[in-house]
């Protein structure tokens, strides 16, 4: 590894404190304690099934009367932003719960070693990974159907950020439970295989602005980015990285493990010494 | 062209940080300060909350602010501008035997000078001095001509000396403390643990909801309208 320090876990970091903040001080308001400063909103904008719920509701009632679902939409939009820029990042670089299961998963590293995130046989992996667009269909049905956030019932990020609570029902602690114990075994599996956000960003996988390219002319096929890959992602052998489960963590890059320089990276266009 | 790292790092805590501070200082994010609007757009008189100020007031629904001054026997007071709606209970506790001159006359004074429809609960009166104005500037309906009829009373003429002040403020601290408020993201379970009960809750939307549930969500979803069910549930608390 080139470096110790990612900058990466920093601005994670920041978020997740950030949040962890925002939903602390949601609390203290309804006991008149707030920070005024941050905000106290619950966050649905950037949250998995809220964010989903979010866009849903817009296309179907078109309009928001309400200033709390204003703010998850406009939420929404800048991570959509930035997705559009530079694919999935809001989930490597921002999603709360996202960071939550890295953390988890250095535990498992450290359990583990190089067995960890290989559990799953590649091909029940590719498989399992079309599941979180089942989810996402299911919530927008769902929602569709009942006009109930049900979501809430199911949504570990909910259960994250309120469990203390007494709010969140159980089946939505079952769902963290076991994100917590898969994250020991397997690389974000809440991310890989349920998140229907997750699945909604993936798609701009395709037409970011920034890609992730990989240069064919200088890769030495060491295949350092395919083992490190937390998203189980076989890079070395594709040229530019559509996968719809990749998060942009650009772990895999020149920038951090890859041992030649400029020959993985995210930008625009190809590159000069390829024809 | 490369997308440094650094570069990322910056690219998104200016973009969501940065919007998400931009928004939420915008007031965007609470969910306390705008009412909600009829589908032509107009703004509805029955979510003016007693958190608005009369400015608010005055500039959403478009009446000057001495009007309202004037009809809530207050052309005197001093700061009106920053006045809640909420206020005025205090400004009058006590001097108005059973009756109360409150948010509710607030909203009633201002769907009647408008001309559009609210519901009309028995225990909202207005001054004589709102009636005059209504009548004289307003669009009231028959049916809000009929109400004002019956529950009109008469200014209590007012000196707002410092004592004066003095104890409308105390008054508006005691309520401030003693009332629990439904936000927008208040949900049941909150509510049955300021005290209201399942049954309660059935008699007013009609079923259980899932407790987890925000109250304006739920009625969203059910097609009922917040500020009644809200002011039902509100009436409940305060009992
Ligand atoms: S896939 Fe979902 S949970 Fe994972 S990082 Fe992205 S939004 Fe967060
Ligand atoms: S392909 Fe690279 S950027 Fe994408 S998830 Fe894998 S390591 Fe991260």
């Amino acid at each position: 590894m080139k470096k110790k320090f990612k900058i990466r876990h920093l601005v994670q970091l920041l978020f997740f404190g950030l949040i962890t903040l925002v939903v602390i001080n949601h609390q203290l308001v309804e006991t008149g304690d707030g920070i005024s400063f941050v905000g106290d909103d619950s966050l649905h904008g950037i949250c998995p099934f809220g964010g989903v719920v979010t866009l849903y509701q817009l296309f179907t009632t078109g309009t928001f009367v309400q200033k709390i679902h204003e703010s998850a939409v406009i939420l929404m939009g800048l991570v959509f932003i930035t997705s559009i820029i530079a694919g999935p990042v809001f989930c490597s670089w921002v999603c709360p719960l996202g960071s939550f299961q890295e953390f988890l998963g250095k535990i498992g590293k450290k359990i583990f070693k190089k067995r960890y995130n290989q559990f799953v046989p590649k091909k029940l992996d590719k498989i399992m990974k079309y599941f979180r667009y089942f989810v996402l269909i299911w919530v927008l049905y769902v929602t569709a159907k009942s006009g109930y956030l049900v979501f809430k019932d199911y949504d570990p990020y909910y259960a994250l950020f309120n469990f203390w609570t007494g709010e969140v029902v159980i089946s939505a602690f079952v769902v963290l439970g076991f994100t917590i114990l898969l994250s020991l075994l397997v690389e974000r599996p809440w991310c890989k295989y349920a998140c229907p956000y997750g699945a909604l960003l993936g798609i701009t996988n395709r037409f970011s602005i920034f890609k992730l390219r990989r240069n064919k002319k200088t890769c030495i096929s060491c295949h350092a980015c395919d083992l490190t890959c937390p998203m189980n992602i076989e890079i070395m052998n594709k040229e530019v990285i559509h996968d719809s489960s990749c998060i942009r963590c650009l772990e895999c890059s020149s920038d951090n493990i890859c041992p030649v320089e400029d020959t993985v990276t995210i930008k625009i266009g190809g590159y000069k010494n390829e024809a | 062209m490369k997308l440094n790292q650094n570069i990322l790092a910056l690219l998104l805590i200016v973009v969501i940080l940065g919007g998400y501070l931009l928004i939420n200082n915008m007031n965007l994010f609470t969910d306390e300060k705008t009412p909600t609007r009829y589908e032509d757009g107009t703004y509805d008189p029955s979510s003016i909350r007693g958190s608005f100020t009369f400015s608010e007031i005055s500039e959403f629904f478009h009446i000057p602010i001495d009007t309202l001054s004037e009809a809530f026997g207050l052309s005197n007071y001093p700061d009106m501008e920053n006045t809640k709606s909420g206020d005025l209970s205090g400004i009058y506790d006590g001097l108005l035997g059973d009756a109360e001159i409150g948010n509710g006359s607030v909203q009633f004074f201002v769907a009647a000078y408008l001309g559009l429809p609210i519901e009309l609960n028995e225990d909202t009166y207005l001054f004589k001095s709102a009636v005059d104005i209504l009548l004289n500037e307003g669009t009231p309906t028959e049916e809000q001509k009929a109400y004002m009829a019956r529950f009109t009373m008469d200014n209590v003429l007012m000196v707002f000396d410092e004592e004066t002040l003095t104890t409308i403020e105390e008054n508006h601290e005691l309520e401030e403390e003693s009332t629990l408020i439904i936000k927008g993201n208040t949900t049941f379970s909150e509510i049955m643990t300021w005290g209201i009960t399942e049954e309660e809750i059935i008699s007013i939307v009609g079923e259980m909801p899932n407790q987890i549930l925000s109250v304006r969500d739920y009625c969203e979803s059910h097609d009922l309208t917040f500020s009644t069910i809200k002011k039902s549930l509100e009436a409940l608390l305060s009992e």
